[in-house]
């Protein structure tokens, strides 16, 4: 097992290799890539089920919402899985979950569970996000009768 | 099993067993639960929810896993029940529903729980209850 240490390092290593490659033209995604299993998959509120889905789905939100993750939580159990609170804030500007652009600046929250393989590199994700606070804000109207329990 | 994940234990325990008067002592004076989708921010609104879920949805919870470190401790929680009474505005329909959430927990330093972020996939489960008009709405 690697250290729970190792193990967050490697998740930071993956956060700052997401924002350069977004920065570069054309975006590079090899750091990234570089910090997941080849079976890398993860079970959340998207389809995805390799590291080329998980870099279309970062690729999309940044290209329609202007994605900007602030990461205020992250920390590791003993047994080495990592958990990561992050802040997340764009603006709607190109059609997104068939809502086209308002132009309004969004935010949502999320977390993500992460788990490693035996060279450290990040081979699951659980990903838990406020999809309907994110989709109200995009212009899904939820009738006021059902937004409260 | 952590001090912390006794703590959570015995407080998941209290409000299974509307125990309010032990509940409270596990959590701080001023503890705070990120948990808008639901309507609860305080320990009230905890006992408030969990009487309604429970009479509504009948619900069962599984632990799908949990762990502890420093003053954290995150759930992943399943649940499951059935559609009994009016949830979330939708009449009863008798339906099994399932859904599942992550809780990260902070601890204060004499080892109460002072803060809670809560984490449903609440989406599908208004679909499950009758919410239509997401079809268009699942891909970004």
């Amino acid at each position: 097992m690697n250290s729970p240490e190792a193990n967050i390092q490697m998740v930071q290593k993956a956060n700052r290799a997401r924002e350069r490659a977004l920065a570069a033209t054309p975006h590079d995604w090899s750091e990234f890539r570089s910090c997941f299993d080849p079976n890398y998959s993860e079970y959340g509120a998207w389809k995805i089920n390799s590291v080329d889905d998980f870099i279309q789905r970062v690729e999309e939100a940044w290209d329609k919402l202007a994605m900007q993750v602030k990461i205020a939580d992250i920390f590791a159990a003993a047994d080495g899985r990592v958990v990561q609170r992050a802040e997340v804030s764009g603006v709607h500007q190109k059609e997104a979950f068939g809502f086209p652009p308002t132009g309004k600046t969004l935010h949502w929250e999320a977390v993500e569970i992460f788990e490693f393989n035996s060279e450290g590199k990040i081979l699951k994700m659980r990903y838990f996000t406020d999809l309907i606070q994110l989709l109200a804000q995009l212009g899904f109207q939820i009738p006021a009768e059902h937004t409260r329990f | 099993m952590s001090d912390h994940l006794e703590t959570i234990r015995k407080f998941g325990q209290c409000v299974g067993e509307k125990n309010w008067t032990e509940a409270r002592k596990l959590v701080t004076p001023d503890f705070v639960d990120h948990n808008p989708e639901w309507g609860v921010s305080t320990i009230d609104d905890i006992i408030r929810t969990s009487v309604d879920i429970v009479d509504k949805l009948a619900t069962n919870v599984t632990m799908k896993a949990m762990f502890a470190e420093g003053d954290k401790a995150v759930l992943h929680l399943g649940f499951t029940g059935v559609h009994r009474k009016e949830a979330f505005g939708f009449a009863a329909t008798n339906k099994r529903v399932e859904w599942d959430a992550v809780e990260i927990y902070r601890f204060s330093a004499d080892g109460r729980i002072a803060e809670v972020w809560h984490y449903s996939r609440i989406l599908p489960l208004l679909e499950q209850l009758g919410l239509r008009g997401m079809e268009t709405h699942r891909s970004l």
